[in-house]
């Protein structure tokens, strides 16, 4: 334990603070920003917490069958989800197959706009496409009988049609779901009484303003089987509480207790987890330099020797003056304006249901976690690097998805740094083994921090407004 | 030793596209992925469709008929309608000319 700040090991009164009051011991990520030498922006500076209940959450929520059929038939058709990007489909005739539970969609570039179909022929039923990911295609036919259809939807042929007097073409059009787009991602909503994707997206858009992520480009891809439910997945990726056990190397650069958490709305949830500061968790804090030299976590390839701390320097203001021109020379962009918070922090949103995105510089991740089919106890979740394409520049192709088998370890991705596929193994080295605890349990459900695990909370709480049927297109 | 045929130039094949040329009576489909060339067998082993002026990305080529993908690079198809690979043919490329090679490449066991 750190002999300057006093934590306690076992639970009990904290000194009459009341339920969701008590923050870790030591500075807060509001402490700690203030002296950056580039100010982060006002959407950093602020905090938005409410204590929401500290009763357990069921396991069968994660277990049960019946449960998982809930979710598909109450949540997945009621939620703005996004299916691919716009760069997936950049060029007229470009179409992408999404799928979730026995749902699959096509996402199609049209000369019309994009549009989403349902992807199942209206003969037979035979999926259009098959296959999961990009295509490309001037209509669309199916492998069957041949009935095709314009990219538009309209139905412009029938082998043998004087065999189906009943085909009224009108009625024949491909059913369609909605389709949205923002910051470079195509949604999709299956209600057709959805409220607009601006509003579903609540607080996202006006957090994002100046987080531009159309103007980024797939720099990476890839997708894993992980042996648990979705849920029981992406909540790993809600708290930071558990680096302290799980990713211990981490503690020398990351303030993992003192991360901040913000709920917002129904949809909305944040963490905030500032580097380039030792962990109150550790008994000897690191000096500057140290801090430094610890925080090479993210992208090895762009070492070289401009990392000295000068006097008056924190590790903050070095690592992010650094990674500016690296990062900068790399992706041939200027961020010279870009906050030190914004350049070295790990700042990530959850948008409910399945969805993660992180907008800082070096660590720009995207989350998506799916059920597998009908499994509830397997998911796939994918993992994309967005980087920043230079104004004018090309864009490269999107990336075929790089598949990553259960046992293997994600650093067998081209392009994965082997320190970060190191971490993302830690983290789900611990979902198989808490899926089947679930099961192997007397007590009935988890029990979560007030704080630090209240996305957790926030999120379920959100999804019982779904499956109870008011969680959409009301006020 | 396998005869090569001068079919193209490099100046003929812009990246991203593909063109058909006959070489023996076969119709063999040249493609050009980031400015490297392969060469497949112009038909599509699902219906026999002709592959040329599919859309090309990540090396794949989108069969025009109903959308099955082959890696152009080693002739794998995706998916049970692309699960009989492509005739690849071997592409030699020198002063600007592409020649390709009259006989498929061996296909691995």
């Amino acid at each position: 334990m750190n002999s300057k700040i006093k934590m306690p090991l076992i639970p009990g009164e904290y000194a009459g603070l009341q339920p969701g009051e008590a923050r870790c011991p030591g500075p807060s990520v509001q402490d700690i920003i203030v002296s950056d030498a580039l100010p982060a922006p006002e959407v950093l500076r602020s905090t938005n917490y409410e204590f929401i209940g500290d009763s357990d959450i069921p396991y069968q929520r994660y277990t049960s069958p019946a449960f998982f059929q809930q979710e598909l038939d109450s949540l997945w058709p009621k939620v703005w989800q996004w299916a691919c990007r716009l760069e997936h489909i950049p060029q007229v005739g470009d179409y992408y197959v999404y799928e979730l539970g026995s749902y699959s969609f096509l996402i199609v570039n049209t000369p019309k706009g994009i549009k989403a179909y349902y992807n199942s022929c209206l003969h037979r039923g035979t999926k259009l496409r098959s296959e999961e990911g990009m295509g490309c295609a001037q209509e669309l036919r199916c492998p069957y009988h041949g009935w095709t259809w314009t990219l538009e939807g309209e139905i412009s042929r029938v082998p043998c049609a004087w065999d189906f007097p009943h085909v009224n073409p009108e009625q024949y059009r491909l059913p369609q779901v909605r389709v949205e787009t923002w910051g470079g991602f195509v949604f999709i909503n299956m209600d057709e009484s959805a409220k607009p994707l601006q509003d579903y997206l609540e607080v996202m858009p006006e957090h994002f303003r100046n987080w531009d992520l159309e103007q980024r480009f797939i720099e990476l891809h890839m997708a894993k089987v992980l042996p648990c439910n979705w849920k029981t997945a992406l909540e790993a990726f809600l708290e930071s509480y558990h680096v302290l056990e799980t990713h211990p190397q981490l503690l020398q650069g990351t303030g993992d207790a003192n991360v901040q958490y913000d709920l917002y709305g129904d949809h909305v949830t944040r963490f905030y987890a500032v580097g380039g500061v030792s962990s109150p968790h550790l008994e000897q804090q690191l000096s500057e330099q140290e801090l430094v030299n610890s925080m090479l976590v993210g992208d090895r390839t762009v070492i070289n020797d401009e990392l000295t701390v000068q006097p008056g320097e924190t590790a903050r203001i070095v690592m992010a003056r650094y990674l500016r021109k690296i990062l900068g020379d790399k992706y041939q962009v200027d961020l010279g304006q870009v906050s030190d918070a914004e350049m070295i922090d790990t700042i990530e949103y959850h948008l409910f249901p399945n969805m993660v995105l992180f907008p800082g510089v070096s660590l720009p991740m995207v989350y998506r976690f799916r059920p597998l089919g009908t499994d509830v106890e397997r998911c796939l979740f994918e993992i994309l690097f967005l980087r920043p394409l230079a104004e004018g520049q090309e864009r490269p192709d999107a990336p075929e998805v790089a598949m990553v088998a259960e046992e293997e370890s994600y650093d067998v991705v081209p392009g994965m740094d082997p320190y970060l596929a190191h971490v993302y193994d830690q983290d789900t080295a611990n979902l198989r083994a808490q899926q089947q605890g679930f099961k192997a349990s007397k007590k009935q459900g988890e029990t979560l921090g007030n704080y630090q695990e209240a996305r957790i909370r926030h999120f379920h709480r959100t999804l019982d407004r779904y499956l109870a049927g008011a969680g959409r297109g009301e006020g | 030793m396998s005869q090569f045929h001068h079919v193209l130039d490099c100046a003929d094949l812009p990246a991203g596209k593909s063109l058909a040329v006959d070489i023996a009576g076969l119709s063999v489909l040249v493609c050009n992925v980031n400015n490297e060339y392969f060469a497949v067998e112009n038909r599509c082993t699902h219906q026999g469709a002709e592959l040329e002026g599919g859309r090309i990305r990540n090396g794949m080529i989108a069969c025009p008929l109903h959308g099955v993908l082959f890696d152009v690079r080693t002739g794998c198809g995706k998916g049970p309608l692309g699960r009989v690979p492509l005739r690849t043919f071997a592409v030699q490329v020198a002063d600007g000319r592409i020649k390709v090679s009259q006989e498929s490449a061996a296909v691995p066991a």
